[in-house]
């Protein structure tokens, strides 16, 4: 029991109803406070995770999951939570793994801690079509290049950030088609903070079909090859100034 | 005497182009499909065209001084207004799409802040 009190769980939603409230349910039954980001949804998502215990924050229209996260660190950062988990309302993600990520983030003292689906060595993890397999080992090669972090799910969606990060992506995470993820870590390493990946296990979605497609790969890896080769990410102040308006 | 009404030609075309701006601009404003503030502006460039035609002679002077035909000077001048109007209308539509997150995300915290004191939540 880890860090409890001052960690939320965010979960970034959108048209989830069928999932929504089981994994709310498995995350609250672990003892986590929890906050559904529904992100536009045109179906009862707010409502079902309403019902199984969560906080929810309802966009009035989709801004991506780069908007709905930003929402949850604005409001772990206004509540007083130090450190905020990521994760999916597809059921993909194990809620018995939070507190392993929280564990790694604490021990290690990470600001960003990756769960990796390819790290980890267990039978019955979900299979990553080839074409996003590649977009990410390109990626992972960019990051390798840019920062010398090595990361090889570069697009893992479970995620544990903690401050003094949490308090600067709640001011400028980005918004945009897969913002959340390459460029997140980018942006991070680039800026001093401890950016770690884990073994985790991820199951297939539980209901409905994944956002992902062979054009969305190919319109992804060029995008953010081309933000981190003109340095166009999103900006943060790096750790060492986080650290000297700490010590003021 | 060809070269002159060519040039002409050209000045009259200008000109309805021109008028025909403003009248759009205008008639756009009064359906209230663009705000008084896009009206404006592209009634100035109808405007800037009108005068431009009266003057006769300026678009083949510019066109001796740049090396180029007059007809090309009134597509580079037409390319270059349109490109600059785009680029702005880009910085607009940026602006916009940020303050509708921004709005879109308070609305959401407002939301969750009420959620919270609800369920007795609030740390």
């Amino acid at each position: 029991m880890k860090g409890r009190r001052d960690t939320l769980v965010v979960v970034p939603a959108y048209n989830e109803e069928p999932s929504v409230a089981d994994v709310v349910s498995a995350i609250r039954k672990q003892g986590w406070d929890v906050l559904v980001i529904d992100d536009g949804s045109h179906d009862g998502t707010s409502r079902a995770a309403r019902g199984a215990g969560a906080v929810v924050a309802t966009h009035a229209t989709n801004l991506g999951v780069g908007g709905a996260l930003r929402t949850g660190f604005k409001y772990a950062v206004t509540h007083g939570y130090s450190r905020v988990v990521q994760c999916d309302a597809d059921g993909q993600h194990r809620s018995e793994l939070i507190d392993y990520l929280v564990s790694q983030a604490v021990n290690s003292n990470a600001d960003l801690v990756i769960g990796s689906r390819f790290l980890a060595d267990v039978e019955g993890s979900m299979i990553v079509a080839p074409h996003r397999r590649m977009a990410m080992r390109w990626l992972s090669w960019v990051l390798l290049r840019k920062t010398g972090v090595r990361v090889h799910d570069t697009t893992s969606g479970f995620k544990c950030v903690s401050e003094p990060l949490l308090s600067e992506f709640a001011e400028s995470f980005p918004a945009h088609f897969l913002g959340d993820t390459f460029e997140s870590c980018f942006v991070a390493a680039r800026n001093g903070y401890l950016v770690i990946e884990v073994p985790v296990v991820m199951d297939e979605r539980a209901h409905g079909f994944t956002s992902a497609s062979s054009s969305k790969s190919v319109q992804y890896i060029v995008r953010s090859v081309a933000a981190a080769a003109f340095g166009l990410t999103f900006r943060i102040r790096p750790k060492s100034s986080t650290h000297e308006t700490a010590a003021q | 005497m060809f070269a002159l009404s060519i040039a002409f030609k050209q000045a009259v075309v200008m000109a309805a182009g021109g008028v025909g701006l403003v009248a759009i601009a205008v008639f756009l404003a009064k359906r209230q499909l663009i705000t008084v503030r896009y009206a404006l502006g592209w009634s100035a460039i109808g405007l800037t065209v009108i005068v431009g035609s009266l003057l006769g002679s300026l678009v083949p002077r510019l066109g001796r001084v740049a090396g180029m035909t007059p007809t090309a000077v009134l597509l580079a001048l037409a390319v270059i207004i349109l490109v600059m109007i785009s680029i702005q209308l880009s910085i607009s539509v940026s602006g916009l799409q940020r303050q509708i997150r921004d709005l879109v995300e308070q609305l959401a915290l407002s939301d969750a802040n009420r959620d919270g004191v609800r369920n007795g939540r609030r740390k």
